[in-house]
């Protein structure tokens, strides 16, 4: 059993301005492990500490207690030195919600080549890199396209082509579908299933599109800063009631089932299925 | 009655130069009053564009934009007053907050109206209660408060200037399942009890379905279809086709209507499916 590429014990996080009292923690007591290769969708209601824990993660923030493990390095050892810093962040990426607030250079692929210009990497290794990135998210074509021109989704995967450049294990994805329209965040999700699936980029997906979290191997919800529900898209969906108690929702096709179980008396097993395979489940238990 | 008419409105960006696009395509459109509108389209269909014309931010390069029965170009000197008659509510509108305390900042708007401050007072504390806010929370600074709690104060502060249309261009984008029901919920009951005419912007079919009277579609700068949200629903293709989607909770009732289920394909929210199922199949019917 190899070692969790991210694991985090125990670890509670308060922000300096709120003060005093249980609630002002943002993350509480917080174990979570992720491996190699997972694509893992954290989710919860807006201030559960989603959000937070990326930044803890990517040593943006550092916590109050506990320890957290990147690749079997503690990042919480007080003698981590600015490279090791650096160390971290190369192999946890992150990508945000804003593509705007994202995108430094006024080229495409200049804007890709800055986070491995930044880690000293020789220029034609960055030239390999940069065409191998743009070439992963689709977007080769506009290589040489001025960012501010393309579509929120465009962009978007220009952030994404910028993170992979840097070579990282893993990407964390703090609501990067938040702003795009629907073809746009379907472009996003199939990149990112493609950098999960193919590039064997291990994914953290922070979102509040139930939609999106069906897709993951892994779903964590997140509530007032402490770990919730962890388990399967199908377990976790089977539970309504506790994701309702947390102000989250259901996909539909749930939400359906599970009125007709309760009201109807039918025995219809939750679960997350494609559109046929519930309209079967129905038809075989109305 | 309409309260917004538009008739064959253009507008074209960078016009006469070599980047020209025509953003809005010899429109006609009738919103119509005490109702919520939904406008839905992709990414640069217009949708944008569109809301802008309605308080004279933008100003049509042909057509007329007719809003609650006046011209609204007649005479352009007077365009500000529109923007008393029309309230825009724009993306992330948190990020314009600015005054040292909520109560303040609420009262921006209404006090450039030029009213009194009784009456500002009494706007103030109105606005707050439909945006679920309480009292407490007008002294203190808009940058102290959560992302949701921010957005409910720009919110109010469009409110408190009681504008007979209110337009709002994703108002829950960002928001959490629960902060999306209750933004949304909070400006239907808005408008049923203000009486204000409400035009909302979203990519969401599944918000759409649940709180909007009517939807308007909008692709390559013209409106496709404008109609009740079954009569937009229902017409799959035409969605489909302007890069849009339906509810998903359609996609499942088209699922069922093709693995033999006799279910109406005109259903858009969860409820209409659940109680077309149980009328159907309830009482026992097939099995």
């Amino acid at each position: 059993m190899s070692l969790p590429l991210i694991k985090l014990e125990n670890v509670s996080f308060s922000y300096p301005e709120s003060e005093g009292g249980d609630n002002s923690f943002a993350v509480k007591n917080l174990s979570l492990e992720i491996n190699e290769g997972e694509f893992v969708a954290i989710l919860g209601h807006n201030g559960s500490g989603k959000s937070t824990t990326a930044k803890l993660i990517n040593m943006i923030l550092a916590p109050n207690s506990g320890k957290i493990f990147v690749d079997g390095k503690d990042i919480t050892h007080k003698d981590m030195s600015e490279d090791d810093v650096f160390e971290v962040r190369k192999k946890v990426g992150m990508v945000f919600q804003n593509p705007d607030n994202q995108i430094v250079a006024t080229v495409v692929e200049e804007d890709v080549a800055f986070g491995p210009e930044n880690l000293g990497v020789p220029s034609d290794e960055i030239r390999k890199r940069v065409d191998e990135a743009l070439e992963i998210v689709n977007m080769s074509e506009y290589a040489r396209h001025a960012p501010h021109r393309l579509s929120g989704g465009q962009k978007q995967r220009v952030a994404i082509a910028g993170t992979i450049a840097m070579k990282p294990r893993c990407i964390i994805f703090d609501e990067s579908t938040a702003m795009l329209d629907p073809i746009g965040r379907k472009e996003v999700m199939n990149t990112i299933l493609r950098l999960n699936k193919e590039e064997k980029i291990t994914v953290v997906l922070i979102t509040h599109y139930m939609n999106e979290a069906v897709l993951a191997d892994r779903v964590v919800v997140m509530k007032s800063g402490e770990l919730y529900l962890d388990g399967t898209p199908s377990q976790v969906f089977s539970e309504p009631e506790k994701l309702w108690q947390a102000g989250l929702e259901v996909p539909q096709s749930v939400e359906l089932m599970h009125r007709l179980n309760t009201e109807l008396g039918t025995k219809i097993p939750l679960g997350v299925y494609d559109f046929d395979t519930v309209a079967e489940l129905i038809k075989n238990n109305i | 009655m309409s309260i917004i008419e538009l008739k064959n409105v253009s507008f074209w960006y960078g016009r006469k130069t070599p980047y020209e696009i025509k953003a809005l395509d010899d429109i006609s459109l009738e919103i119509e009053e005490n109702s919520i509108t939904g406008l839905i389209g992709h990414t640069g269909s217009g949708k944008s564009t569109l809301v802008q014309m309605l308080n004279g931010i933008l100003k049509p390069d042909s057509g007329t934009v007719i809003v609650d029965g006046q011209d609204i170009w007649a005479k352009p000197r007077e365009i500000g007053k529109v923007r008393f008659k029309v309230g825009m509510v724009m993306q992330y509108p948190e990020y314009q907050l600015f005054a040292e305390t909520v109560r303040e900042d609420i009262a921006y708007g209404p006090k450039n109206m030029g009213l009194e401050a009784e009456e500002i007072e009494a706007r103030v504390s109105r606005s707050i209660a439909f945006c679920g806010l309480t009292p407490e929370i007008l002294e203190k600074s808009p940058f102290d408060l959560s992302g949701g709690q921010k957005r409910r104060v720009a919110l109010a502060g469009i409110m408190a200037m009681e504008p007979k249309i209110l337009v709002l261009d994703e108002p829950a984008a960002g928001l959490d399942p629960k902060g999306r029901r209750e933004i949304l919920s909070g400006i239907r009951k808005y408008s049923e009890e203000s009486g204000t005419s409400v035009i909302i912007v979203s990519h969401s079919m599944e918000d759409m379905a649940m709180y909007c009277d009517r939807v308007v579609v909008m692709s390559h700068a013209r409106v496709l279809a404008n109609g009740t949200c079954e009569e937009v629903f229902s017409n799959h293709k035409m969605l489909f086709d302007a890069g849009l989607d339906v509810p998903e909770i359609t996609s499942i009732v088209l699922a069922m209507r093709k693995a033999g289920l006799d279910i109406p394909e005109n259903i858009y929210t969860v409820d209409g499916a659940f109680s077309a199922l149980k009328s159907l199949y309830g009482k026992g019917g097939q099995n």
